[in-house]
């Protein structure tokens, strides 16, 4: 199952970001420091994003069933005091979004148990994403029953490990691989060099990671939630959103 | 432990604000004084901060009420011998009370090892808007190392309270990270909680970061403190905790 949600030819859309890197080497991130700067992610915006899954899964698992909105809701405010940059915010909910379409055919009773009527000033009613291939009839009568709209993609991913059994530390993992994967895609787009240095970027940043994963997969009360962070990373997140002649959307 | 306390007369009556001042590392000084405002200047009491200093400066502004607190100068830490320094800063506002504080750079030299907290709880209705220019090193140093927290939460009567902005900054002028502040030394700041920013402000270089709940930081990532932008920033961002 992790192996699925982590293949990013899964039909959620995640093409439309770079995490920030378009803007960032436009604005002179010089492309042999694009590992340092999946290092800096790892320690910064990642580790919130683990830590928000890895709660979801927990309240998924342990909440009492008619307090499980309402904690869910509680999260999701803890995510976005800790989530400043509002283009950060609204990519993460684009991507929540198609992940949260997607589980309404594989898994369609996950989500409608966590759904949240939004928490004041939460901007629940933020638009929905492209979410670009329609896989049908089945889909769009799951969109009738409009699930979970308005969530950040790491708590959808946190309530769908919680149903289909992937434990904490595999899902801070899932999670930092598919930050950097992201950047590392994005890359080979942008700049084009040997794919094969990319992976090992890839697996370097997921190695670097790797000492703070057992404390990331014990999180269990929102407000201990990391909040490192990181003003150029959301400087370029930012600046992405308005990028002229742009490749991607975040 | 500095602490500034302000209050409106509780029988409503003419007359200035009943304002309480204690000094500690910073002294407070009365600069002038309404029925429900102050404005308060803080004085440093002698060389600050020299590793193993604990500053602490508690803010607590009543209802309806306005406080302005300006620095006379700015902070240095000092390189530690040893031990880390501590700066923190905890503000308490009630119902509908506001804080306007013109915070001077605070600057981190070569070898200092800070942790600085700042909470603030925010009553209903109630505002800040504060500046913190962080600088890593005096002129032509690298600067030390610093672990900054910046912690919001707004009280309602109708529920619990709920977070507004929760980030910890952990900059090191010796070793930048690509991405946080990479070999750059000043992250100059205007926060605004409580209040949502008025829109036409944005000068070049600065990041307006919209926070989810109302608020808003005005960032700008800089090598030097002038000429940043966050200047005319504050000034835009100050009618908003105005209670005119």
């Amino acid at each position: 199952m992790a192996l699925l949600l982590a293949d990013s030819r899964l039909p959620v859309g995640a093409h439309v970001t770079s995490n920030g890197l378009e803007a960032a080497l436009r604005e002179g991130l010089a492309p042999d420091r694009i590992g340092d700067y999946l290092a800096s992610r790892m320690q910064t915006v990642t580790a919130v994003e683990a830590g928000v899954a890895v709660i979801a899964r927990h309240l998924v698992l342990t909440a009492a069933p008619e307090e499980l909105p309402g904690r869910v809701a509680s999260l999701r405010a803890h995510w976005a005091a800790r989530t400043p940059s509002r283009a950060q915010r609204e990519i993460a909910v684009v991507l929540g979004d198609g992940l949260a379409r997607l589980a309404a055919v594989l898994w369609p009773t996950i989500l409608d148990a966590a759904t949240v009527t939004a928490a004041p000033g939460a901007g629940g009613d933020a638009p929905v994403g492209p979410g670009g291939d329609d896989p049908g009839g089945a889909a769009r009568a799951a969109d009738r029953r409009a699930p979970a709209r308005g969530l950040p993609r790491a708590l959808v991913l946190g309530l769908i490990a919680a149903a289909v059994g992937i434990d904490a530390p595999a899902l801070v993992r899932l999670v930092a691989y598919d930050d950097a994967q992201t950047v590392i895609a994005a890359q080979l787009k942008l700049e084009p060099s040997d794919p094969r240095f990319g992976a090992a970027q890839v697996l370097a940043a997921c190695a670097a990671l790797d000492p703070e994963v057992g404390a990331l997969a014990a999180l269990t009360d929102p407000a201990q939630l990391p909040s490192s962070g990181a003003p150029l990373t959301e400087h370029w997140a930012e600046a992405q959103a308005t990028l002229p002649r742009r490749l991607f959307r975040a | 432990m500095t602490w500034i306390a302000l209050a409106a007369r509780e029988d409503g009556a003419a007359g200035p604000a009943r304002l309480a001042l204690r000094p500690g590392l910073l002294q407070p000084r009365a600069i002038a004084r309404g029925t429900r405002h102050a404005r308060v200047a803080l004085v440093a009491g002698g060389a600050m901060l020299l590793g193993g200093d604990a500053v602490r400066v508690e803010v607590e502004v009543d209802d309806g009420c306005t406080l302005e607190i300006e620095d006379v100068g700015g902070t240095v830490a000092y390189e530690s011998t040893g031990e880390p320094s501590r700066f923190d800063v905890a503000v308490t506002l009630g119902r509908d009370a506001q804080l306007l504080w013109r915070a001077h750079p605070f600057v981190v030299a070569a070898g200092a090892d800070v942790d600085r907290q700042t909470v603030i709880d925010l009553g209903e209705d109630s505002s800040v808007l504060l500046r913190e220019t962080l600088v890593l090193g005096r002129s032509g140093e690298r600067g030390g190392r610093i672990r900054s927290g910046l912690h919001a939460r707004v009280q309602t009567t109708d529920a619990a309270a709920y977070p507004l902005l929760h980030e910890e900054l952990a900059l090191d002028g010796a070793a930048g990270r690509v991405g946080v502040l990479g070999e750059h030394r000043v992250l100059d700041s205007a926060i605004l909680l409580g209040r949502r920013p008025p829109g036409a402000t944005r000068p070049k270089g600065v990041t307006v970061l919209e926070l989810d709940g109302p608020g808003a930081m005005a960032r700008r990532v800089a090598d030097a403190t002038h000429g940043t932008g966050i200047d005319a920033v504050m000034e835009a961002w100050a009618p908003r905790v105005d209670p005119a």
